[in-house]
């Protein structure tokens, strides 16, 4: 067997190694630190498989958490991209200096204050932009006739009600919700604690259950 | 109707589906009897369904795959623009190089001939302890809150959190 034989099965093995300690085919949705950090550690030194590799494992929970601040499928993606491309910045940056990070906390982190970000310059350039971004939302749900256009009215009162919370409450439904985070995850992400993000998430489900019970007696 | 209040965190943690299941049972126990706490647990369960959004399509699934790649080429354009600032500031280290060169010759070359040694000012530099500072990337959270569109963002008590779009409209009115 050549060297060139032996640095292919190297690669492989180590793919493979990566692959298993990532959570691989059935860990789609936590990777395991460690994962991160070798697969960031592996990408920053010129091997790019890694970066499909991190980008399978968390783009699904970054653009759940962007979606429902964006005003189409496109914007987005665009801000998948942007969190991905600040975060292995900040990545690079930092893992020459320690050795190792919380990459996921760190992107969620980034996907949030860039959605919240980008939400506040739609809102101030054009508060209808918001509108689309409810009309979207609502656009992929299927039509359907009568009790459901009331439904739908009632839903697009709710996610506009989610976008008004208060800037914690809102991240802590938004990630409960959309990115479907544990509490755990969501306080670590968030810098808050977990048993504070559900305090959180508490206040926010009692304020939107209120509003829904206000929305019904009106005429 | 009020629900009962020693139910009311279950309730919540039911609703935000963290509920451990002995507690889970407990509440059903309960529920079986109490009108309030149904109410309740169905009013919660319907406004967090509502607030959610809609499910990724699949159409949606398959064009974030499309992106990684997209995300890839991003940042390799990138990486020479890196190299390029590397460079600029190498060339500005070997032009103040050149510079200080330019300055310090004469001066030394006079030291040889006392007779001729100009008087000099103090040159010298302050003492520099360690390294400078390295840049430091903003924390998006305060520069979010300076920007006045939260106020008092930085609480965790929510009563006095002004939200986003606290002045926005009527939603039917859209």
């Amino acid at each position: 067997m050549g060297h060139g034989d032996r640095s292919g099965d190297d690669e492989a093995a180590r793919r493979a190694r990566l692959r298993l300690v990532a959570g691989g085919a059935a860990g789609e949705a936590a990777s395991q630190p460690e994962g991160d950090v070798e697969l960031l550690r592996t990408f920053l030194d010129g091997g790019e498989w890694a970066f499909g590799e991190l980008f399978r494992l968390h783009a699904p929970v970054v653009h759940a958490i962007v979606r429902r601040y964006a005003s189409g499928p496109d914007e987005a993606h665009d801000l998948v991209q942007r969190a991905f491309l600040r975060a292995l910045e900040a990545a690079r940056r930092d893992l020459g200096r320690r050795r190792d990070i919380a990459f996921r906390p760190w992107l969620i982190r980034i996907a949030v204050n860039l959605a919240k970000n980008h939400a506040r310059d739609a809102a101030r350039r054009q508060k209808a932009s918001l509108a689309a971004a409810v009309d979207l939302q609502s656009s992929a749900v299927a039509p359907s006739p009568d009790g459901a256009i009331d439904r739908e009215r009632r839903a697009r009162r709710m996610r506009l009600a989610v976008l008004q919370l208060p800037r914690r409450q809102r991240e802590v439904v938004t990630l409960r919700l959309d990115a479907d985070l544990s509490f755990a995850e969501i306080g670590e992400a968030i810098g808050i604690t977990e048993n504070n993000a559900k305090v959180h998430f508490h206040h926010a489900a009692r304020r939107l259950r209120e509003l829904l019970a206000g929305s019904e007696e009106e005429p | 109707m009020k629900p009962c209040r020693e139910y009311q965190l279950l309730l919540l943690d039911r609703a935000a589906g963290v509920l451990p299941p002995e507690a889970a049972a407990r509440l059903a126990e309960h529920l079986e009897t109490c009108l309030a706490c149904r109410a309740e647990s169905k009013a919660l369960g319907e406004a967090l369904s509502l607030a959610a959004l809609a499910p990724v399509s699949e159409e949606e699934r398959q064009s974030l795959d499309g992106i990684a790649g997209e995300t890839l080429r991003a940042w390799r354009k990138g990486q020479p623009r890196r190299a390029l600032w590397r460079g600029v500031g190498a060339g500005i280290a070997i032009a103040a190089a050149a510079a200080a060169a330019v300055v310090v010759m004469p001066v030394l070359r006079h030291g040889r001939n006392p007779s001729a040694r100009p008087e000099l000012v103090s040159v010298r530099p302050e003492p520099v302890e360690g390294r400078a500072p390295a840049w430091q990337e903003p924390d998006l959270d305060a520069v979010w809150e300076a920007s006045g569109a939260v106020v008092n963002g930085t609480s965790d008590d929510d009563s006095d959190e002004t939200p986003i779009f606290a002045d926005y409209y009527d939603p039917d009115s859209i």
